[in-house]
């Protein structure tokens, strides 16, 4: 069954390669198409995602490749390269992985979700049933920061 | 071609219907607004918020079934069909005993909606019922194809985002529900726990099927069951292969684990 634990850390392939690749994933229910992306520089010394809602790309997008810092959780290390061309993720290198319990054999999937939800895009999303107020409550976030 | 989107809050919750019509968009109005009111009506009969739904008299001890609307017997036969087919890990009755189908009345109502759309001559749309979402057979975007699936917090958090992006084109599958604690707390009741406490051994279940129904039911039962419905599914599909479905798990540590063939399902990179 190991093989079929596959995404080891926090709840996420999205969150893993868009913390450990520098890049940060915000998604909101009135952006729900449009995934957008703000690349880190390289170099960046934290591994933590900025705060979300930072959605404006920045305008040059030049093409290429940066490495994050490694990652310590609990079953190991990983760190990710990013590659971009044309301003979009094209390619999430894995620079380290060790993990335990077989656990590194997950991430190739992991870098493939990676690049194709933030390359792709999707049309709807699944989540527990929300009630009429997150609703609202998440729109009106998504709103606020359209300004 | 004239794209629309329609919302319609019912049942506590958002249906957003959302796609591409043949017809003026007054005309798309009005096949939507018909479709809507199958939801309001499956409402008024199902409601256990409504004190004199015939569902809340049924629960009082007021009005026995043969009393209720036939659709309320129904219902009733779909549970019991279902609650066979998890091996009882999907259960319509309550801790207190009482008859509570709100499990599938959400998604048996929105397919209801969904097909008298289609009927109508509007084919290519997506369904999201509050969460779970349906997609037609017709759908022409590629990116219709794809569903995100939302991390266990809740769409109002500062956390809420995309926990992975599945892509459904070329599969059998049109559906996605899921069960989770992020919205409304721990709601499921587990039906074979001594006094049918919450399940509370999952943060999220995401359950992709053919059927709205099915993929509810399922995602239901596996919330109840834990981390060992992942196992229940893998055997399931293994006796019927031709009634497969494919499960993701959100284990209490943030760890994930998923049915032997969910991991086809993830999107592939595109456009490069």
């Amino acid at each position: 069954m190991s093989r079929n634990k596959f995404i080891p850390v926090a709840y996420s392939a999205i969150t893993l390669a868009s913390v450990i690749g520098g890049t940060v994933l915000t998604s909101h229910f009135a952006a729900a198409s449009t995934v957008s992306l703000t690349p880190v520089p390289s170099g960046s010394s934290s591994g933590t995602p900025a705060p979300s809602g930072s959605a404006s790309a920045p305008s040059a997008k030049k093409d290429m490749t940066t490495t994050g810092d490694p990652v310590q959780y609990q079953f190991g290390t990983i760190q990710l390269s990013v590659t971009r061309t044309s301003g979009k993720i094209t390619a999430i290198g894995l620079v380290q992985s060790q993990a335990s319990g077989g656990r590194d054999q997950v991430f190739p999937s992991l870098v493939q979700a990676g690049i194709s939800s933030q390359g792709s895009g999707f049309g709807n999303y699944s989540g527990a049933t929300y009630t009429t107020d997150a609703f609202k409550k998440a729109l009106d976030s998504a709103i606020s920061k359209l300004s | 071609m004239h794209d629309f989107q329609y919302d319609e809050p019912c049942m506590g919750t958002v249906f957003s219907f959302k796609g591409h019509s043949p017809f003026e968009p007054s005309a798309t109005r009005h096949i939507l607004e018909q479709a809507c009111d199958i939801l309001v009506e499956a409402d008024r009969t199902f409601s256990l918020y409504k004190p004199n739904s015939p569902l809340s008299k049924l629960a009082r001890g007021e009005q026995s079934l043969a009393e209720c609307p036939p659709v309320v017997e129904q219902i009733w036969d779909a549970c019991e069909a279902w609650e066979k087919t998890t091996d009882g890990w999907f259960s319509a009755f309550t801790p207190q005993n009482t008859f509570d189908p709100s499990g599938i009345v959400k998604t048996w109502a929105a397919k209801a909606a969904a097909e008298f759309i289609f009927d109508q001559g509007i084919q290519d749309f997506t369904m999201n019922a509050g969460g779970d979402v349906w997609l037609s057979n017709q759908i022409v975007q590629d990116i219709d194809w794809r569903i995100g699936l939302h991390k266990p917090v809740s769409i109002a958090s500062p956390d809420a985002g995309i926990l992975a992006v599945i892509d459904l084109k070329g599969t059998d599958f049109r559906a996605v529900c899921t069960s989770g604690v992020a919205e409304r707390g721990e709601h499921i009741w587990n039906p074979k726990a001594p006094g049918k406490e919450a399940a509370n051994q999952l943060l999220q279940v995401s359950v992709v099927a053919r059927d709205l129904v099915e993929a509810d039911v399922w995602a239901t039962a596996a919330f109840a069951h834990g981390p060992r419905a992942i196992r229940q599914i893998n055997e399931h599909n293994l006796a019927n292969p031709q009634n497969q479905v494919q499960a993701i798990v959100v284990l209490p540590d943030g760890e994930l684990n998923a049915t032997e063939g969910f991991i086809e399902l993830f999107a592939k990179p595109h456009n490069y």
